[in-house]
């Protein structure tokens, strides 16, 4: 382990913002990593330095094209059937290779399922450090501790806090961000070098094996992270035949459903529909909360949509600071009359258009 | 018979936040300290092992002496035995520094077949340390459990993994990190609840573990907190009046107005 840490500091000066292409059920780019991409240029465009993305996937050249709508220099990736899903073995070891071989400054990671799992791995290899769930970075100069440092925001204290962290020393300095939290923008007319690498790990060596070929589990049909209108319940509607409502609703509107901890606790919903610091982070045109009290663990997570509507029984309910309209009601009640109206209309759902 | 050693944290009580409101600061004096809610279920899922296999249930925690409570309720729960992993010199540990004590402390305590850990803590909620924990122990490390068997040399676990059901074989030692998903709490007996404080709780610092004072703590972290301040996202917010229907087609009015659904 430590002769990795010598093998750095001997070397060249980490240059440079790798990003991690995570490809998602095998078929598309993750939006996630669009948005990492976009972010990781505007750093390297701070520092002078290059962004390589990175993409490791089964048939990883259909994806190209698409990642170089974001601006990337270099385009690295490696395609194989080995690839086709994350693998927890695999996947850092290959990463492993090519931080050592580009020597990147900063390593963007989106905070998925597999991202979390990469870049703590990644964190104790290079033994650098990591600083996840990020809601802002930037680049900063500082007297005390160099130029040109990763400056990483991040909820602190169940998300009562915003903590600003840097990476002095060690590289690369690495960051993992949600889906969702950036915005995408694509930069046409930027070169991108494509370079393929040579796939190779010896799976005789992994300690976990599938015994079955998995099973697909329900998803919901807009990812929650892109719906312009996110329609979501709490533990106020209570009981799952008042949640399953909201799909009637969501359907109505064109968007999706969400929830905070105790529907998914309670098994009224699946955990992808979960919104909060550990679940997923949403910025729609118009959020509903139904039966939602607002814990910040929730609300930090829905602050950056553009309206925010809550329906609550409970007039101390934190959630109503954090709102544009409020309305004081049963939420179940509320929920099935306003369904009922809206029957009444011929709706046209402007979002998207 | 396993050997199953599983860490936990005392955390504040996050539900019980509260902010000054004058300073815009945290009173953290006022919060009080729990036993991190993922953890609770980790001690569950060793508990659960070691009634189906035998085998003894080790609970491990590191933290400032106070933190010796959530031994105790370890105890009460059924654990066999308790380790405070407690040093001045930690105090500042980040996720990485704080995977480097934990692991060396476990290799120093013998080798265990299972290792378990809440997915994440409720204080800092990075949910790095049991992956940190893999990488120093060489061991595989799930989540997302939803069924697991242990034969001889290794574990058939089903899980959800992403958008897919997973039916897999790991090697042992193992590492499952486990939240309020995987199983539900046993309340401990009245019996257990008497003796736990009699119960010997062994200290480990520094020195057990090896190391020089540079590699822990803040020192040793890679990452440096600059600055903390509270976050505030207030809006107008503006009520909605009458009876209910009254309450929709306000609502809906100011919809359209924002151009957000039109007719």
């Amino acid at each position: 382990m430590e002769e990795r840490h010598m093998e750095k500091k001997g070397g060249r000066e980490s240059k440079g913002v790798m990003v991690f292409v995570e490809i998602q059920d095998h078929e598309r780019v993750l939006e996630g990593a669009r948005e990492l991409l976009t972010k990781g240029r505007g750093l390297a465009d701070r520092l002078g330095e290059k962004v390589y993305a990175v993409v490791l996937a089964l048939e990883a050249e259909k994806y190209l094209a698409d990642v170089k709508n974001y601006g990337p220099d270099f385009i690295l990736y490696m395609s194989h059937n080995d690839l086709k899903h994350y693998n927890s073995e695999i996947f850092p070891e290959l990463f492993t290779g090519l931080i050592k071989e580009y020597n990147p400054s900063i390593l963007l990671i989106p905070s998925t399922e597999a991202g979390s799992d990469l870049a703590p791995r990644l964190s104790q290899r290079f033994h650098t450090g990591l600083t996840a769930h990020c809601t802002g970075l930037d680049i900063i100069d500082s007297d005390e501790h160099g130029e040109g440092l990763l400056l990483m925001k991040r909820p602190a204290f169940s998300g009562n806090m915003v903590a600003s962290i840097i990476c002095p020393e060690s590289r690369p300095q690495i960051a993992t961000v949600q889906p969702g939290v950036f915005e995408k923008a694509e930069r046409t007319g930027q070169h991108a070098d494509v370079i393929e690498l040579a796939y190779s790990f010896d799976t005789s060596s992994l300690r976990v094996v599938n015994c079955e070929a998995p099973r697909r589990w329900d998803r919901c049909t807009v990812p929650l992270e892109q719906a312009d209108v996110v329609v979501a319940g709490g533990r106020g509607l209570g009981a799952k035949c008042n949640f399953d409502r909201l799909f009637e609703l969501s359907q109505m509107l064109g968007g999706e459903v969400g929830a905070t901890r105790v529907p998914v606790f309670n098994g009224w919903c699946g955990l992808e529909r979960m919104i909060g610091q550990t679940g997923k982070t949403v910025k729609p045109r118009l959020y509903m909360g139904f039966g939602i009290s607002g814990q910040i663990q929730h609300t930090t997570s829905i602050v950056d949509a553009e309206i925010i509507v809550s329906v609550n029984a409970d007039p101390g309910a934190p959630i109503f600071d954090i709102s544009d309209y409020v309305i004081q009601e049963d939420a179940a009640r509320f929920l099935e009359a306003l369904i009922e109206r809206l029957k009444k209309e011929k709706l046209t759902f402007a979002c998207g258009m | 018979m396993l050997t199953i050693a599983v860490c936990i944290k005392q955390v504040p009580d996050t539900h019980m936040v509260k902010i000054d409101p004058v300073r815009g600061t945290l009173e953290r004096d006022r919060i009080p300290n729990i036993m991190n809610p993922d953890d609770m279920h980790a001690v569950e899922m060793a508990l659960f092992l070691k009634g189906r296999y035998g085998g003894t249930v080790t609970a491990i925690t590191m933290g400032p002496p106070q933190a010796a409570e959530i031994l105790e309720e370890s105890y009460a729960m059924g654990v066999d035995s308790a380790v405070l992993v407690s040093d001045s010199r930690f105090a500042g540990s980040d996720s990485y520094v704080t995977g480097k004590i934990l692991s060396r402390a476990i290799a120093g305590l013998g080798s265990f077949n299972i290792v378990i850990t809440g997915v994440e803590a409720v204080d800092g909620s990075t949910a790095s340390v049991g992956y940190h924990l893999s990488e120093f122990l060489r061991m595989p490390l799930i989540t997302q459990i939803h069924k697991i068997d242990i034969e001889e040399k290794h574990a058939v676990i089903e899980r959800l993994y992403g958008h897919e059901y997973q039916k897999i074989r790991v090697d042992l030692p193992l590492i499952l990190s486990v939240n309020k998903n995987t199983n539900v709490v046993r309340f401990p007996a009245l019996a257990d609840i008497r003796t736990c404080f009699e119960k010997p709780i062994r200290r480990m610092t520094m020195e057990d573990i090896g190391g020089s004072e540079k590699e822990y703590g803040l020192s040793g972290s890679p990452t440096v907190v600059i600055q903390s301040e509270s976050f505030v996202h207030a809006r107008e917010r503006e009520t909605m009046n009458g009876n209910i229907q009254e309450k929709i087609e306000d609502l809906l009015v100011r919809l359209k107005k924002h151009n957000i659904i039109r007719y």
